[in-house]
Parts: C-alpha cells; sequence; structure tokens
C-alpha cells in the first residue's frame, strides 16, 4: 500500500498517454514487464537503444528469430515505440500518427 | 577520442606481436586457442576483448598469478544471447568461477553440464539474470561447486533430483523463477549448505522438517511462495541460522518461539503470512530485525517483546493485537511500527529514552491520554504518526525540539489547545498533518518557518482568524487542507506553487474570490464553497491550465459564470445571484430517457426493509452471503452499511446483451470470492455465466476504498452513460450497471484470455508470437485513438499498462478501465491511493522524479535508502511487481 506521503499527483495527459502506451510497445517487443529487477523496461530499452546495431539484443530472441522478416519488422515497431517514450512531451507523436506509423511498420 | 586512442593502441600492439611473437602469452597454447576460439564464438566488440593482447588482460578474464591460466570469467553485462559458446569454456580445466548473469541467454547445454561438471576446481556458477526456461536441467556431477546461482530466470517446474550431485554446495539461489511444487529438501550430498534461497517462485506445501538437517544453513529465504501449513519446531536447531524469511506466503499456526534458541539469528520476517495465535514472548532476545505485519496475530505485545538488545526494527503493523504497549523498550531501536492494529492504553513516557528512533508509527489504534511530552527527547525521529487513535490534551509544545522531524501526523484524534508556536521551528518538516482534532486558536504566522513544507492539514477543527499573509512565502507548499474550521477575513495570496489541492471550504470567508488565485498555474483542485464570498467570478481563473474541479457552491457570488474549459468539472450551486449563459459546464438533469431496467427481484428479506420503509424504492437485498462476503472484504472491520442494490441500468443497444444480462444472477456471482477472475490495481473481475449461457465480466469498483468520489451516484451514472455509447471493437465498454451504496458493478464482454500482462510475462509468454503481438499493438493503438479523438472530448486513461488491456482472444486486445479518471477523486488525500495515478514503469519520467523529490525533500538521506527500499517493496507487493533491488530509485 503506498501511503499518502510517497503518492504524487499527476495530470493525467494524452502525451502520458501515448508514454505508456509506448511502455506497452516494449513489453511486446522484449518480452519483459514494464518494471523488472527494479528497472523500468523505458529507460533499459532507451539506454540500449543509442546504437541501432545493439537493437537485437533489446528485442525477444524468442521472437526475432523467427525470420529475417519478422527482425526487421520488430526493428521498425521498435522505432515507434521509442518515439513514444521520448523524455520530451513535445517529441512524442499524437495517438493518430502513431497507429499510422504502426500500420505502416515495415 | 578514445576510440581513436584505442585504435592506436591495438595497431601499435599487433605491430609488437608481428615482432615478439612469444610476448603475446603466458597461458598454454592450448588455453590460449580456447580463450581465441571463445572470443570468435561471442563476438564481442573490440574494445573488451583485444584479439592481439594476453587474453589475461581481456576484461571479465581472472588468471592465476603469473598468468598461466585462466581462473575466473566474469561475464556479467555481456550482451549474451547465443549459448553456442558455453561448451568451449569447459576446455578451461582450470576455471574456478563462471559469472554469466545479466545477459540473454536462454538455455544451458546438456553438453556444458557435462564438460564443466568434470572441472574439479569450478567453485561458482551464475547464471542470474538470463532467459533461463523450461524445466531445471539436471547437474548430476559438479564436485567442487560451492555457489550456483540461477536466479531471475524463468525456469519451471518442479526441483528435486537435478541439485542431486553437489557435494560441497554451500549456497544455492533458485529465487525468482517459476518453480513449482514442493521446497527441495533431497540435497541428499549438500550437507554443507549454508545459504538457501528460493524466494519468488510458485512452491507449494509446507516448510519441511528435513530442512533442519542442514545445520550449516545461516541463510533461508522461502518468502513469495504458496506454501501454507504451520512451520516446524525444529527450526529452532539451526544453531548458525542468521537470516530466516518466510513472507508473503500463506503460512499459519502460530510464530515458532524456538527461534529465541537461536543466538545467531537477527533478521526474522514473516510478514504478509497467515499467521495467528499470540507472539510467543523472548523471540526478540537476539533479533536485530522482526517483521510480522500483516498478519491474523492477537492478544497483547509480549512485555519483552520490544527490549531485545540488538532490536533495531519492529513491524507488527495490520494484526488484532491489544492491550497496551510494552513500557520496556530498547534503545537500539530505530524503527518502530505497531499501526492499524486495536491496541489501547497510554503511549508509555519511556519512548521518550530512544536515542536512534527515526521512525515511530502508532497510527490507527486505540490509544488514549495525552500526547507524552517526553516524545521530544527522541532527538533523530523523523515521522512521527499517531494518526486515528483517541488520543487528547494539546500537542505538546516540546515536540518543536526534534529538529530532525520530517512528518508528523496527529489527524483523527481529540487534541485541543492551540496549534504551538514551536511547531513553527521544525525547520525539515515536510507534512503537517492535525485535520479533524478540535484545535482551537488561530494559525500562527511564523507557520511561514516551515520553508520545507508541503503538505499542510489543519482541516475538520475549530481554528479562527484569518490565514496568515506570510503562507504566500511558503514556496514549497503543494497542497493546503483548512475546510471545516471557522476561518474567517479575505483570502490571502497564496504560494505559486500550489498544486495538489487548496481547499479552503466551509470556512467564513468574505470578500471577492481573489484574482491572484489565477497566478496558480500547477493547481488541480480549487474548493471555496460553503463560504460569504461575494461579487464574480474573475474571468482570469479560467486561464489555471492545470486546473479540473473548481468548487464555489454556497457562497453569494453574483454576475456571470466565465467560460471555463470542458474539462474543468465546476460546482457553483448554492449561489443566487450567479448567471450561467453556458449551459454545457454544469450537468444538467435532462429527462432524457434513460434505459434503466427495474429488476423486480425481492429476496428474503424485504420484511425487514417494510419495517423501516423504503418500500417506495427499488430495493433489491441480497442472500445472508452476500452481506457478509462483503462484511469480510471491509478491511477495518468497521460495521459498513449493508450493500443494497439501487438499481439495475442497462447501457447496451444490442439486443443480445439486452436479454442475456441477468442483474440478480450477476450480483451473486460477485458475491463469491471464488468467482474472482483477476484483479487489477483498482477493481476486481468476476466471471458471469448468464442464464443464457453467455459469460460476462463483472468488474466491482469499491466505493468505500475512498479512491472513489463518495456519493456522486448520478454523476457516475451520466458518465457511464456516455461511456456506454462508445463502440469500437478495442474498447472495453460498459454494457450495464448497478451502483450499491458501497460498490459499483460494471459488465463487460467476456475478454477469455485475460490481461495482457498475464499471458505475455505468464506461463503462456511463449506461445504469443508476432503476429498475435503486433495484431495487440495495432488493437490498442486503434482502441486509444479512438479515445483520444472522441467527439464529446478526449477520454483518457488514468493507468494504461499491460494489465487493463484484456484479450478477447490472442489477436483481440480490449482497452479496459476507461471510467477511472472520471470516478477517481484526487481529493481525498486521507486515502491511500488517492493521488496516485499511473503504474510505476508507466509514468513518464518527469512525472516520476516528481515523486522521488517528494521523498527526498521528507527524509534524511541517512535513512533514505532503507525507506525507499521498504516503501517501494510495499508498493510492489500491492501491485504484484517484484522489486527486489534499489536500481530503479539509483538510476531515476
Amino acid at each position: 500500500m503506498v501511503l499518502a506521503e510517497y503518492a504524487y499527483t499527476m495530470r493525467v495527459t494524452m502525451a502520458g498517454n501515448v508514454y505508456s502506451f509506448g511502455v506497452v510497445l516494449l513489453e511486446l517487443l522484449t518480452g519483459k514487464p514494464a518494471v523488472s529487477e527494479g528497472t523500468e523496461l523505458a529507460n533499459w530499452v532507451l539506454r540500449n537503444s543509442a546504437q541501432q546495431d545493439r537493437w537485437d539484443g533489446i528485442l525477444d530472441f524468442n521472437i526475432s528469430r523467427t525470420s529475417p522478416a519478422v527482425r526487421s519488422h520488430m526493428h521498425a515497431v521498435l522505432k515507434i515505440a521509442l518515439s513514444c517514450v521520448s523524455v520530451s512531451t513535445e517529441a512524442r507523436p499524437k495517438m493518430k500518427t502513431v497507429l499510422r506509423m504502426i500500420l505502416n511498420a515495415r | 577520442m578514445t576510440r581513436y586512442v584505442q585504435q592506436r593502441t591495438s595497431l601499435f600492439l599487433s605491430f609488437l606481436f608481428l615482432l615478439f611473437p612469444s610476448v603475446f602469452s603466458q597461458l598454454s597454447s592450448n588455453q590460449a586457442n580456447t580463450m581465441m576460439n571463445l572470443s570468435k564464438l561471442l563476438n564481442l566488440s573490440d574494445s573488451l576483448w583485444v584479439a592481439t593482447k594476453d587474453p589475461c588482460s581481456w576484461k571479465g578474464v581472472n588468471c592465476s598469478s603469473g598468468n598461466s591460466s585462466v581462473t575466473g570469467l566474469f561475464l556479467s553485462v555481456f550482451g549474451l544471447s547465443n549459448s553456442n559458446f558455453l561448451p568451449a569454456v569447459c576446455n578451461i580445466e582450470t576455471l574456478q568461477a563462471l559469472d554469466l548473469s545479466n545477459n540473454r541467454l536462454g538455455s544451458i547445454s546438456d553438453e556444458f553440464i557435462n564438460d564443466c561438471g568434470r572441472i574439479d576446481g569450478l567453485k561458482l556458477l551464475n547464471f542470474s539474470k538470463n532467459l533461463l526456461s523450461g524445466p531445471l536441467p539436471a547437474f548430476n556431477v559438479f564436485v567442487g561447486l560451492e555457489y550456483l546461482d540461477l536466479s531471475f530466470n524463468s525456469l519451471s517446474g518442479n526441483v528435486s533430483l537435478q541439485v542431486d550431485g553437489f557435494p560441497a554446495l554451500k549456497s544455492l539461489n533458485l529465487s525468482s523463477n517459476n518453480f513449482t511444487g514442493p521446497i527441495p529438501v533431497n540435497l541428499r550430498k549438500s550437507l554443507m549448505l549454508e545459504e538457501l534461497q528460493l524466494s519468488m517462485n510458485s512452491f507449494q506445501g509446507t516448510v519441511p522438517q528435513e530442512i533442519a538437517n542442514y545445520q550449516n544453513l545461516s541463510l533461508i529465504d522461502l518468502s513469495a511462495n504458496n506454501l501454507e501449513g504451520s512451520v516446524p519446531t525444529r527450526i529452532g536447531n539451526l544453531a548458525k541460522l542468521r537470516i530466516l524469511l518466510l513472507s508473503d506466503n500463506k503460512l499459519s499456526g502460530e510464530i515458532p518461539a524456538n527461534i529465541s534458541n537461536i543466538p545467531t539469528l537477527y533478521r526474522f520476517a514473516a510478514n504478509q503470512n497467515k499467521f495467528g495465535g499470540t507472539i510467543p514472548s523472548g523471540i526478540t532476545r537476539y533479533l536485530s530485525f522482526l517483521d510480522l505485519s500483516y498478519n491474523s496475530l492477537r492478544g497483547p505485545i509480549p512485555t519483552d517483546l520490544l527490549s531485545g538488545s540488538n532490536l533495531q526494527l519492529v513491524d507488527l503493523s495490520y494484526n488484532l493485537l491489544e492491550g497496551s504497549l510494552p513500557a520496556k523498550v530498547s534503545e537500539s531501536l530505530i524503527r518502530l511500527r505497531l499501526g492499524s492494529n486495536r491496541l489501547n492504553g497510554s503511549i508509555p513516557p519511556s519512548f521518550g529514552t530512544l536515542d536512534n528512533l527515526t521512525y515511530l508509527e502508532l497510527d490507527n489504534n486505540s490509544l488514549t491520554n495525552e500526547i507524552p511530552h517526553q516524545l521530544s527527547s527522541c532527538r533523530r525521529l523523523a515521522l512521527l504518526n499517531l494518526a486515528q487513535n483517541d488520543l487528547t490534551g494539546p500537542v505538546p509544545a516540546p515536540l518543536g525540539n526534534l529538529g530532525n522531524l520530517q512528518v508528523l501526523k496527529l489527524q483523527l484524534n481529540n487534541l485541543s489547545g492551540d496549534i504551538p508556536l514551536e511547531i513553527t521551528q521544525l525547520q525539515l518538516l515536510s507534512t503537517l498533518n492535525i485535520s479533524w482534532n478540535s484545535l482551537t486558536g488561530s494559525i500562527p504566522s511564523s507557520i511561514s518557518n516551515l520553508q520545507r513544507l508541503a503538505h499542510l492539514n489543519l482541516q475538520g477543527n475549530n481554528l479562527r482568524g484569518p490565514i496568515p499573509a506570510t503562507i504566500n512565502s511558503m514556496n514549497s507548499l503543494l497542497e493546503v487542507q483548512l475546510g471545516q474550521n471557522q476561518l474567517s477575513g479575505t483570502i490571502p495570496m497564496m504560494p505559486v506553487k500550489l498544486q495538489i489541492a487548496l481547499n479552503l471550504s466551509t470556512n467564513l470567508f468574505q470578500g471577492a474570490i481573489p484574482e491572484t488565485l489565477s497566478r496558480l498555474t500547477d493547481l488541480e483542485i480549487l474548493d471555496l464553497s460553503n463560504n460569504n464570498l461575494s461579487g464574480e467570478i474573475p474571468e482570469s481563473l479560467t486561464e489555471m491550465e492545470s486546473l479540473n474541479q473548481l468548487i464555489l457552491s454556497n457562497n453569494q457570488l453574483s454576475g456571470v459564470i466565465p467560460d471555463f474549459k470542458h474539462y474543468v468539472s465546476l460546482n457553483a450551486s448554492g449561489n443566487s445571484r450567479l448567471i450561467n449563459n453556458t449551459a454545457t459546464n454544469t450537468p444538467q438533469e435532462s429527462p432524457k430517457k434513460r434505459r434503466s431496467v427495474v429488476v423486480p427481484v425481492v429476496v428474503a428479506v424485504v420484511a425487514a426493509f417494510l419495517a423501516v420503509g423504503i418500500v417506495s424504492i427499488i430495493v433489491l437485498s441480497f442472500s445472508r452471503r452476500f452481506l457478509k462476503v462483503n462484511d469480510q472484504q471491509s478491511q477495518s472491520g468497521e460495521n459498513l452499511p449493508s450493500p443494497q442494490v439501487i438499481q439495475g441500468n442497462l447501457l447496451t443497444t444490442n439486443g443480445i446483451h439486452r436479454s442475456s444480462i441477468d442483474f440478480t444472477n450477476a450480483m451473486e456471482v460477485a458475491a463469491d470470492p471464488l468467482n474472482i477472475e483477476l484483479k487489477t490495481r483498482f477493481s476486481t473481475y468476476y466471471k458471469a455465466t448468464m442464464p443464457s449461457g453467455a459469460n460476462y465480466f463483472v468488474k466491482k469498483l469499491n466505493w468505500s476504498d475512498k479512491i472513489f468520489q463518495l456519493g456522486s451516484h448520478n454523476k457516475f451514472g451520466q458518465e457511464l452513460e456516455v461511456l456506454g455509447k462508445l463502440s469500437n471493437s478495442n474498447v472495453m465498454t460498459p454494457l450495464a450497471y448497478v451502483l450499491t451504496v458501497d460498490s459499483a458493478y460494471l459488465f463487460y464482454e467476456y475478454a477469455e484470455k485475460g490481461t495482457l500482462f498475464d499471458v505475455l510475462h505468464g506461463k503462456l509468454g511463449d506461445t504469443l508470437d508476432w503476429a498475435s503481438r503486433y495484431s495487440i499493438a495495432v488493437g490498442v493503438a486503434q482502441g486509444l485513438t479512438f479515445l483520444h479523438g472522441c467527439s464529446s472530448g478526449p477520454i483518457l486513461l488514468l493507468d494504461l499498462s499491460s494489465r487493463n488491456i484484456l484479450l478477447k482472444s490472442l489477436k483481440e486486445p480490449l482497452v479496459g478501465d476507461i471510467e477511472l479518471h472520471k470516478v477517481i477523486d484526487p481529493t481525498k488525500s486521507t486515502g491511500s491511493l488517492s493521488t496516485v495515478a499511473g503504474s510505476v514503469g508507466y509514468i513518464p519520467p518527469g512525472k516520476q522524479n516528481s515523486m522521488l523529490n517528494l521523498i527526498s525533500n521528507k527524509y534524511s538521506k541517512f535513512n533514505l535508502y532503507e525507506l525507499v527500499v521498504t516503501k517501494i517493496h510495499e508498493f510492489s507487493y500491492e501491485h504484484g511487481y517484484r522489486i527486489l533491488s534499489c536500481k530503479w530509485f539509483q538510476t531515476a
């Protein structure tokens, strides 16, 4: 139970929802929960995604290994997820844009 | 730059190598070859393993003195995902330690186990924090192995013979996997065992007697499993035991008394179980840390329990303990938590001798008499929580001497007298809550000395006079609750950082609403109701960007209501001279036809209701069982009013649903905990099979949790009418609802696969292929896009996470909990979860930092780590997250 003194307020915003959606995308891509071993998934991915050649290490290997096509599709979705969890609110796309990007992801 | 240097160096070295090949290594050519081979298999970046250098200088490689042989490979966090290099490792016959933790390895091959098992000198094997799955491999022949760590993987199945082959084993760590079945005790040859860590699995059955055969055990961690039954008394025979952790199981019976015979035992935790009976005396003779919170322990606290000379932390909160507080208390105590019991009597003045006491929590008991002024001698005290007792007398002025105090909570007592000026000397104070007492006098103007104060709550007292103008200089204030007093005068300038709420309701304030309030651009709730305020509502209030609730009812305001943004919930009723020309803001009771279906089922105790005269209302009553279960669910055990169904309302226009949904049937289902299908953060889902055979989810929101807005049935009904009209195949639209006095029940289509979280991270994880995952991503995006683009204004999700995305099939997600942001009331700051929105991991970083800032403002560095770990543990327990380390805190 979180005691009131450890609680905090937050404004629920569209950009905040986009961030949370980005985390759900990352869960689907990595197979890891949003928080594990005390580390937040979004932080972990952001830390390890600076170089694109290391992206394979982020993806759920059991899934990405099924075929090169799946792997490259996952890369495309990972790119979208990364934009959703941008630290800056302004850098996060609107949900409508996110949907279009996901549908067009190749 | 460094890269350049590295390139240069490696060039230089390869040049040297050409000249003097013998410089290369002192390793035998065999080992050098093995290492070169390994280097190729691992395919590491050049900077880690530079092929031209001596392998003994490679990162993570340890060699014997003189670099004649490789003795250790420490490859933690090397980004390894392919296990094919493992057999090659076993060619290093001199290997003593192999650490592969924190990688992404998916399997350990039999070949590795056979080959490496033959290395006599191999003492340490660490595969923790990888992606190992499937059953535990059979480690038959590791003759010299002393440390085996497989924690934080996804291994499953029973553990028995696989761990039979370790004659020298000292430490076995299988924690945080998915193991089931009984606790393994057939480690026949491992009588040397010192550490057994099996926490965070699904081990079942009892704590076996045989565990006491391992006489060298010093650490036993069985926490967070499904263990039942009582703890075997033989555990007291483990003469070297130092730490015994049994937390978060279903253990019952009594706390084993003979742990008091173990002189080495310094930490014992049995919290979050079903232990009953009384606490045996003597158990803290040697202990430093004792946690028995969240059990059903009864009777008095033994008089010697708090007197153990080594005691530092005692947590007995959330039990059924009675009687008075023991007067003999150990001076080594740092933290004492006895909250939420049934303790009575006075707080012993002897507590004043506790020089090390930093946290004292005695809240939610029945303690009486005055707060002893001797508490002011506890100089280290940072947190003093005596809320919700029957304490009387004044707030002791000497408490002003507690220079380290950061949180002072005295609310919900019968304290009287003035607010002592001395309290305003507490330089570090960040929370001051003396609400709901009988304080008199005025608010001292020296309150502005409290420059760290973030939460000021004095509501529900008899305070008079004006709010001191100095309040404007209190730059840390986030929340001001002064409602229900007799404060008067005009509203002064308020500090601009106010964020959570400014509540001045039910006082005697007069004059106009000051324009200056519009500076409070972060303020979310402004309640000025039930005062004598007059004049117009300043137009500038519409510029308060964060404002979402504005309550101005029952004043003498006049003029035209300005045009507030659509998301501002405005209540301006009871101002007879106020003109509303927009008409859209105040919810209207339009006589639209409500698709209500009255369910004329009257069962059993109607006669009783007749007697009380509620015949005219549409009343349903339920079987005893229903009432009883609800009583049990009210944790406080208070006698809440019996739940009565007011009305069953159909929202859907779909004829099939309308004919299938049977309210009586559904309510019976929701009365039985056995029908619980899943629990999310704010709600419980029941699976209801209707007489037609169709399945539905019945989701229960508990009003009595206080986080939901109470007494707003009508408004909630209206919100649901709006939500019920939404139609999107990826949104969980309510089909019908029932509101009772203390709960709301919402009906939805049944989603048979459960939550995305369980499917993705549970046992089914591997079955979710990419096609399904992509389809879920598209579906959730469609649902969210639909909600954000609603023509009546965006519908935002309070707490979007994989725990409230439900799956109709493995490819069809439904976004759930869409009604929450409409019903959760952030003003109820007494509610424990009230101001928390969003789950850890799903909250954007800036917002999270503000939480951490709050914490760090409040607690001295000295105990911050311990505190945060505890709090994170409590938080994670509540939300099913398993957070073990403090990494989150450190990196945030």
